[in-house]
């Protein structure tokens, strides 16, 4: 859905949150996607949102056909009688989605935000699926103070989706902001915005034991491949302007910087058993949230 | 020169269409502003690269002048250059230039001022001659040719006409458009013949009187004006007696000079001319040779004497020795003078003021294709130019800009 609009300053911007009639279907659906994969990994394998986060449920009896690596081989020795492992998730997880909205988010079509907000109420739906209480928190606005909303049971979805449809890109605070303001207190910690506004060490600061951190970095189309020719570029957050003639030669310079920008997420991730995914608002936000399921 | 033509010379004005689409593209106009959350990044691009923010206007893109190129050639395919080379298939016009050709086309039209025999034939001609043509006439001598759209205004006056009969068979060629006013024959060229009615009116003179003819009578009127004959000094002396004498038989007027008719030998040459007669033998100095119809010829078949109007000229001169029979010679010498001495003012011969019938044209096999027509012409090539420039201009972006 497209709500880019002409603001007064004469340039487009998507700054409002819109979710149509169908994005719940689509968010049940990628939620009996993940089920029907744990399903068939139960007890031999680890997707990567199902990670760390299992443990020990205590024995049952080998049956035949069954997956030799799950065999209890201490027990085998000592009673002589093949027991396998039976594991179950921990429940009563604890995620935080830290979303950003600031002014920068409002670009593109759809919009930074917009694809943002469905990843935001996507993950929230998974990890109700999974038992986890979800806390959603907005970096702050402007004039306001970063604000949250919390889940623990399926019936609040719905109040998530007005409380994301009520906010609007706006103000300069971004994740950097939350990184700084915020104690995520939570098992998994999910960031989603641009990760325009700071450095990845402020962002993996929060990485400690037992929490797994996951970073969805959103960028308008234009800012992935922006066009050629003469143009005046604007920060919506500062109000900055550079005039400058787009030609070939200055786009790929463009294009190899910010890939580099991107790999140095990408890699302080790796260094940090965290995952960073980066793509365009044009894609579906099932898409950007595959490589967090699993795939 | 590039001998170039245009089939449609107002396609050309399409040439602007470039001109005015360059214009706009360096129109200085505000850029489009854009919002970026990367401002950052481009401002470290841009401090790392050569390029600097710039405030100026437009600059046009290389792909833009592709394309701009390409609408320029795209403009002359249009208007259909050729070389003459191409501009074929070019006629070769013959024009009959003899006196019958300027009477009126109908008798009663001559008071009127209407149109003449070489009017109407050339009139039907034109329907056939798209574009430039080889025009070509017989000047009693050669034959003149002169490429253009027209044939020389001069050819059109009645003071130029021919006073010798058309070779036509010399000029029988697929190419040759004869524009004459009696139906000819021809084996391939093709014709447009005006015909006519008979006209009356002056036909010579007799005696010092002018004679007409009237519904087919002969009526002489009055005294015509008497010729007047300039001698020149290089005639030789025995041929100056004999041109005295006719002149005096004749009641022509000696004078010094405006004269109706001048008769003299050309500059002296080295060597010797000899020109045999029906029983005579004239051999003197050699002079040069004169222009215009041929009368005599000397032995090695060189022109020794030739009129053209109001001349007549000998390439012999003085030591001149006349041997045989001189009574003959004098003859002879006395035909060339009175067929030299111009007719009267409007004057026209009897043959030519005849009817020349009903008229009519043939189109023959006409002049053929250009010979690298195969091969494509010009403007085909420059449309294949045009489209490949402006293929190349829009992929390389010049639209998006």
């Amino acid at each position: 859905m497209r709500t880019e609009r002409k603001g007064t300053d004469g340039l487009r911007r998507a700054a409002e949150v819109v979710f149509d009639d169908g994005f719940s279907e689509r968010c049940a659906a990628l939620v009996s996607r993940l089920v029907r994969r744990r399903a068939g990994r139960e007890g031999a394998g680890r997707a990567s949102l199902l990670g760390p986060g299992e443990d020990f449920a205590g024995h049952r009896p080998y049956r035949h056909g069954e997956d030799l690596r799950r065999l209890d081989w201490d027990l085998l020795a000592r009673l002589d009688k093949p027991f396998v492992r039976v594991e179950r998730r921990e429940a009563g997880e604890r995620w935080a989605i830290w979303l950003d909205r600031s002014a920068s988010m409002g670009i593109g079509a759809p919009g930074k935000l917009q694809r943002a907000a469905e990843c935001a109420a996507g993950l929230a739906r998974v990890g109700l699926a999974l038992d986890a209480r979800v806390r959603v928190v907005l970096s702050a606005g402007a004039g306001a103070g970063a604000r949250s909303f919390e889940l623990r049971r399926s019936a609040d979805w719905g109040g998530l989706l007005a409380f994301l449809q009520a906010t609007r890109a706006e103000g300069r605070a971004g994740l950097a902001a939350l990184c700084e303001s915020e104690r995520p207190g939570s098992d998994r910690l999910f960031g989603i915005g641009d990760f325009l506004d700071g450095e990845p060490r402020k962002w993996f600061v929060h990485h400690t034991r037992g929490r797994r951190l996951c970073g969805v970095q959103v960028l308008a189309p234009t800012e992935f491949a922006p066009p050629l020719g003469s143009t005046r570029l604007v920060d919506l957050e500062d109000g900055q302007r550079v005039e400058l003639v787009v030609d070939d030669a200055l786009l790929t310079a463009y294009e190899q910087r910010l890939e580099s920008r991107i790999d140095a997420w990408r890699t302080a991730a790796a260094r940090h058993g965290a995952i960073h995914v980066a793509g365009s608002s044009a894609r579906p936000f099932e898409e950007l949230l595959t490589p967090l399921l699993g795939d | 020169m590039l001998g170039l033509e245009f089939q449609r010379a107002s396609a050309l004005f399409l040439l602007a269409l470039p001109l005015v689409l360059w214009l706009l593209a360096r129109r200085p106009r505000p850029p489009h502003e854009r919002a970026t959350g990367t401002l950052d990044i481009w401002r470290e691009v841009l401090e790392r690269s050569a390029a600097r923010p710039t405030t100026r206007g437009r600059g046009v893109p290389p792909g833009l002048y592709a394309l701009f190129l390409g609408l320029a050639l795209g403009a002359l395919a249009l208007a259909g250059p050729r070389t003459h080379r191409e501009a074929a298939p070019e006629w070769r016009v013959v024009l009959d230039t003899r006196a019958s050709m300027y009477l009126p086309w109908r008798e009663e039209a001559q008071s009127a001022g209407e149109d003449r025999r070489i009017d109407v034939a050339l009139r039907a001609a034109r329907e056939w001659i798209d574009g430039p043509a080889l025009w070509t006439r017989f000047d009693g001598a050669h034959w003149e040719s002169v490429r253009g759209l027209e044939p020389p205004p001069d050819w059109l006056r009645a003071t130029n006409r021919t006073t010798t009969a058309m070779p036509w068979s010399e000029v029988d060629r697929a190419d040759a458009l004869w524009v004459t006013d009696r139906a000819p024959e021809s084996r391939e060229a093709s014709w447009c013949a005006s015909g006519g009615a008979h006209v009356d009116g002056i036909v010579g003179r007799v005696d010092g009187r002018l004679v007409e003819l009237r519904d087919g009578a002969r009526i002489e009127l009055g005294a015509a004006s008497p010729v007047r004959l300039v001698l020149d000094a290089s005639l030789p002396r025995e041929l100056r007696g004999l041109s005295e004498a006719w002149a005096r038989e004749r009641g022509i007027e000696l004078v010094a000079s405006g004269a109706d008719l001048r008769v003299g030998s050309g500059a002296s040459r080295e060597g010797a001319r000899v020109v045999l007669g029906d029983g005579w033998q004239l051999s003197g100095a050699a002079a040069q040779e004169p222009a215009g119809e041929v009368l005599w010829r000397d032995r090695e078949g060189a022109a020794a004497l030739a009129t053209r109007t109001g001349q007549l000229q000998l390439a012999l001169t003085d030591p001149l020795a006349i041997e045989g029979d001189r009574r003959a010679f004098a003859l002879a010498w006395i035909d060339a003078l009175e067929s030299s001495v111009p007719p009267p003012p409007g004057a026209v011969a009897p043959a030519e003021r005849r009817a020349a019938g009903p008229g009519g044209r043939h189109r023959g096999a006409g002049p053929g294709p250009p010979a690298d027509s195969r091969h494509g012409t010009l403007a085909s090539w420059l449309a294949l130019a045009a489209a490949l420039l402006v293929g190349l201009g829009l992929r390389a972006g010049a639209l998006r800009v």
